[in-house]
């Protein structure tokens, strides 16, 4: 031992515990100054020795191998946040004469409980199947509104009252209008719609939207 | 804001001491380049540690989604190419390294009295190191994952009276399929890891407790 180690080790200073070995007056000087006052300070007693600058070099270079490591690993885990689902148009129903096990659309002004299923592209699975429920309103002439069946509060699925004429939330008794404006309870906003078409005499939805209170669009 | 912060801390559990023991250890002088070996491949242990849990994130060990999953990692997600090369070359260079380190010590004899127990135990620490290897390259469930796997468990086969039986325990079964898939996952994430870092403590200690080789 004793040839090898010829030296006691010395103190090894934590980076930025600093080791309380100057007097107090001294220290209480020191406490008055700006940050980078006390830091040139600091280099001017403490002068840069070959073990402070390797030390420092280390530092350094491991903090640029971590940066190195970790940049791309938080940046992979990180990127699902900025992710988008590719949304296409999925078929509900004929508008005329249903086919078996699907909505008769020529009921108008009633909300139909339906659901579409569509294929989305989920991440690595190509084609993911995704099922939403919906109350479509034939309002005539073609025209149509689709509700998303989940309550704006908390995503319970309502259930519409024929006797009141409400789509009704049981879980904190969010009630909404035929129009899906809030009536009562907590929800934040009108009832959640859909995008649809008609093609080929096929009524087709798409995209999910928020409406504001005077059920003008505000999501895109 | 958090000027101070370092003190506080200090004054509480007072780690200094602990700091300068374990960091501002002296090292022999006739340490040379050569003995940096085993330090390098524990700093590519740290590498795959680092880029096999994030690859965790995005994979999925079922015959249906593992070659999905992976060829979906590396195209679309950002830095995926990156995480999944480094973790392929990293583990390339940990056998490479594994293999110097112990060339260095068998050349420099640092193996023989006391040091033989070190010695087993890094001997255990390759095997783990081959296991990972061998366990890991069947992940990503393409041809070469397959067949490489089916032929490395014909070889477990051929150990004398046990064999088929480690072999079938390793498959899962009598064929190569989804449990094998599951249980080489198991093994690459869950039990080598933990075995590896239990090993790489011992390892460690026993070198702190017993210094540094003398020069031959």
């Amino acid at each position: 031992m004793g040839r090898i180690f010829r030296r006691t080790p010395r103190q090894l200073v934590l980076p930025g515990v600093r080791v309380p070995r100057k007097g107090r007056r001294e220290r209480a000087a020191m406490a008055d100054l700006g940050p980078i006052a006390r830091a040139r300070m600091h280099l001017v007693t403490a002068p840069v020795t070959r073990r402070r600058f390797l030390a420092g070099t280390l530092g350094w270079v491991s903090a640029a191998i971590a940066a190195a490591l970790g940049i791309p690993a938080g940046a992979a885990v990180v990127s699902p946040l900025f992710r988008k689902d590719e949304e296409g148009w999925s078929p509900v129903a004929r508008l005329g004469k249903p086919d078996p096990g699907d909505p008769d659309l020529r009921v108008e002004n009633e909300p139909i409980l339906t659901h579409v299923t569509s294929l989305v592209e989920d991440a690595y699975l190509k084609a993911s199947p995704r099922d939403a429920a919906i109350y479509v309103v034939n309002r005539g002439g073609e025209q149509f509104t689709v509700f998303d069946v989940r309550c704006t509060h908390l995503g319970c699925p309502v259930t519409w009252k024929e006797g009141d004429g409400e789509f009704f939330s049981p879980c904190h008794g969010g009630v909404f209008d035929a129009e899906g404006r809030v009536l009562e309870g907590p929800p934040p906003r009108p009832l959640d719609r859909y995008e649809y078409k008609v093609e080929g005499g096929v009524l087709y939805v798409g995209k999910l939207y928020q409406v504001n209170d005077e059920l003008q669009r505000v999501t895109f | 804001m958090f000027a101070g912060s370092k003190e506080w801390v200090e004054e509480r559990l007072g780690l200094q001491p602990v700091a300068t023991r374990v960091m501002d250890h002296p090292v022999p002088r006739h340490i040379t380049w050569l003995h940096c070996f085993g330090g390098l491949t524990f700093f590519t242990f740290i590498v795959q540690v680092v880029t096999g849990i994030i690859m965790a994130f995005f994979y999925v060990p079922s015959p249906d989604h593992a070659h999905d999953s992976v060829d979906w990692f590396q195209t679309s997600v950002p830095f995926g190419t990156i995480v999944r090369n480094v973790h392929r070359w990293g583990a390339y260079a940990m056998v490479v390294l594994v293999f110097l380190h112990m060339v260095r010590v068998f050349v420099h004899k640092a193996y023989r009295k006391p040091r033989e127990l070190n010695w087993i135990v890094g001997v255990g620490l390759l095997m783990l190191v081959l296991g990972f290897g061998f366990t890991g390259y069947l992940l990503p469930w393409d041809q070469k994952a397959y067949w490489a796997t089916s032929v490395g468990l014909n070889i477990v086969e051929t150990i004398p009276a046990a064999g088929s039986t480690a072999a079938n325990f390793l498959r899962g079964g009598e064929s190569l399929g989804a449990l094998t898939l599951l249980r080489f996952y198991a093994l690459h994430v869950f039990i080598l890891p933990l075995l590896i870092a239990a090993g790489l403590l011992i390892h460690f200690a026993m070198i702190r407790k017993q210094g540094i080789a003398k020069p031959l």
